[in-house]
């Protein structure tokens, strides 16, 4: 049987046959060619069958109350998402991220200056969303950090002393600890999320310069349950030694070294910052 | 910085949540549908079409005002259900076409000429069986079918949603409905549903 015929049928019981003649000459083959006639009984009975049995779904109630909910708890936070509460330092020790802030401070830095963005970091970024996020938990934690409302849990300069604290504190995985020369390390905090610790570390310069790391395995970002952050991301960074954002005055950098992610985010932009930070973790 | 740009837009923001919410929110139910029959998985689903919604409301200052959301919002449906869950979902045994090809061509229009095939053989499955039956097709014919049979696009909307040509999308319908037929075929069978002698 000609295949342009019989997908001609299938048109024919879609209703796409724009040619009146052609239809014309569709269903005289209909009545008179047996196999043409199951074609056409065949095509409309299933698409007849779909439509009765799973046309009427509906969404359920409560994911419809609570995605409507979402979306508005997303528009009062991304209006205030720069006024987070005095608590928020507890928050950040239980969970990291308080929900609704997060996307909106990737908000923040991924479309309200993505003109300053390359196009591809932009793209992104602008993937990394929901609470677990890692980039979407860094964003509110430096941004909570430059407030002044999240201070160190340790506050040292010795790389075993904060590498110890770590440890004693609950994360599994060896942090690397960068030791710049042009910027000195302030101290630790350790976060959970859904059950691992995880390593963020302070660093500081003169100017009041601001520099914050957070560094996780890279198993747990490729795990949606845990700091997942999105394939593309995780892709982009295993072909490239890092990948820059700038917002004004602001830069984050991420990169990934054998085993784990980083990203650091500081107050000011300074060409020596991926030789210090970057090079000295891979 | 921040706080300006936030101020700035508080208006806009508030306004932009009721456009989507005369926009996007009405479709959800033909998104949640979608997106079930696509994972096979009502938790899946759940948190597939929340993740829709969510990227559609950050981009929807992106979307063009006049156009088919419904289709746009499937698109977003898409690409995450490509891009975070497809590797998730556990899939069932796939149909093989050329196996169908050859039973279909084995199938004389003579044993069943006169009879409403699907409509009376098939009209005892359960929803599970049939469900069963169009979760077993291979992604791209288990969307056409979808997006055709059950929520209405038309083959133009479909070559745009699954970016591919119009004589595609005809072509894939046609398979996927053969395919389909013919595990439905197999399961009434199965059940004793099929009834040659009432069809002669």
């Amino acid at each position: 049987m000609n295949k342009d015929i019989l997908e001609d049928i299938t048109a024919l019981a879609d209703k796409e046959i724009r040619d009146k003649s052609r239809e014309k000459v569709l269903f005289e083959l209909i009545r008179n060619d047996e196999e043409i006639g199951l074609e056409y009984e065949i095509q409309t009975g299933i698409k007849s069958l779909m439509r009765e049995r799973f046309a009427s779904g509906t969404c359920p109630t409560v994911l419809m109350q609570k995605i409507t909910s979402t979306l508005k708890n997303e528009t009062r936070t991304r209006k205030k998402y720069n006024l987070f509460s005095s608590g928020y330092f507890g928050a950040f020790s239980n969970h990291p991220v308080i929900a609704f802030a997060t996307v909106l401070l990737v908000l923040g830095f991924a479309y309200l200056y993505s003109d300053t963005f390359s196009d591809q970091a932009s793209d992104l970024i602008k993937l990394q969303s929901g609470e677990n996020n890692m980039y979407v938990q860094a964003s509110a934690n430096f941004s909570s950090i430059i407030a002044g409302k999240l201070l160190p849990q340790l506050s040292s300069s010795d790389i075993e002393e904060n590498k110890k604290f770590l440890h004693d504190s609950g994360v599994e995985y060896l942090p690397d600890l960068p030791t710049p020369h042009l910027w000195k390390l302030s101290g630790s905090v350790v976060s959970e999320c859904s059950g691992r610790k995880y390593a963020h570390n302070v660093y500081s310069g003169g100017g009041n310069q601001i520099i914050y790391l957070f560094q996780a395995e890279n198993v747990s970002c490729s795990n949606k349950n845990e700091l997942n952050l999105s394939r593309d991301l995780i892709d982009y960074l295993a072909g490239h030694s890092y990948l820059k954002v700038t917002d004004g005055e602001n830069c984050s950098y991420i990169w990934q070294n054998n085993d784990k992610i980083f990203m650091l985010f500081a107050n000011f932009d300074k060409e020596e910052l991926p030789s210090e930070f970057i090079s000295a973790s891979l | 910085m921040f706080t300006v740009e936030s101020q700035r837009d508080d208006k806009a923001l508030q306004q932009l949540y009721k456009e989507f919410e005369v926009e996007a929110i009405p479709h959800m139910d033909a998104i949640y549908n979608f997106a079930l029959k696509m994972t096979g998985d009502p938790d899946t689903a759940d948190d597939l079409v929340q993740d829709t919604y969510l990227k559609a409301f950050r981009f929807f200052e992106k979307f063009e005002k006049g156009t088919n959301c419904k289709a746009w919002l499937f698109r977003i449906l898409k690409n995450s259900f490509i891009n975070d869950y497809r590797k998730n979902v556990k899939e069932p045994d796939k149909v093989d076409y050329e196996d169908v090809q050859n039973f279909y061509e084995n199938i004389k229009a003579s044993d069943i000429k006169g009879s409403h095939v699907v409509q009376d053989d098939f009209s005892n499955l359960l929803d599970d069986e049939i469900s069963s039956a169009l979760s077993s097709l291979p992604e791209d014919f288990r969307t056409v079918i979808i997006l055709s049979d059950i929520e209405g696009f038309t083959y133009e909307e479909i070559a745009d949603f699954v970016d591919c040509p119009v004589g595609t999308v005809r072509s894939r319908l046609h398979r996927a409905r053969k395919m389909l037929y013919s595990k439905l075929y197999k399961y009434a069978g199965e059940r004793g549903f099929i009834n040659k002698e009432s069809s002669q």
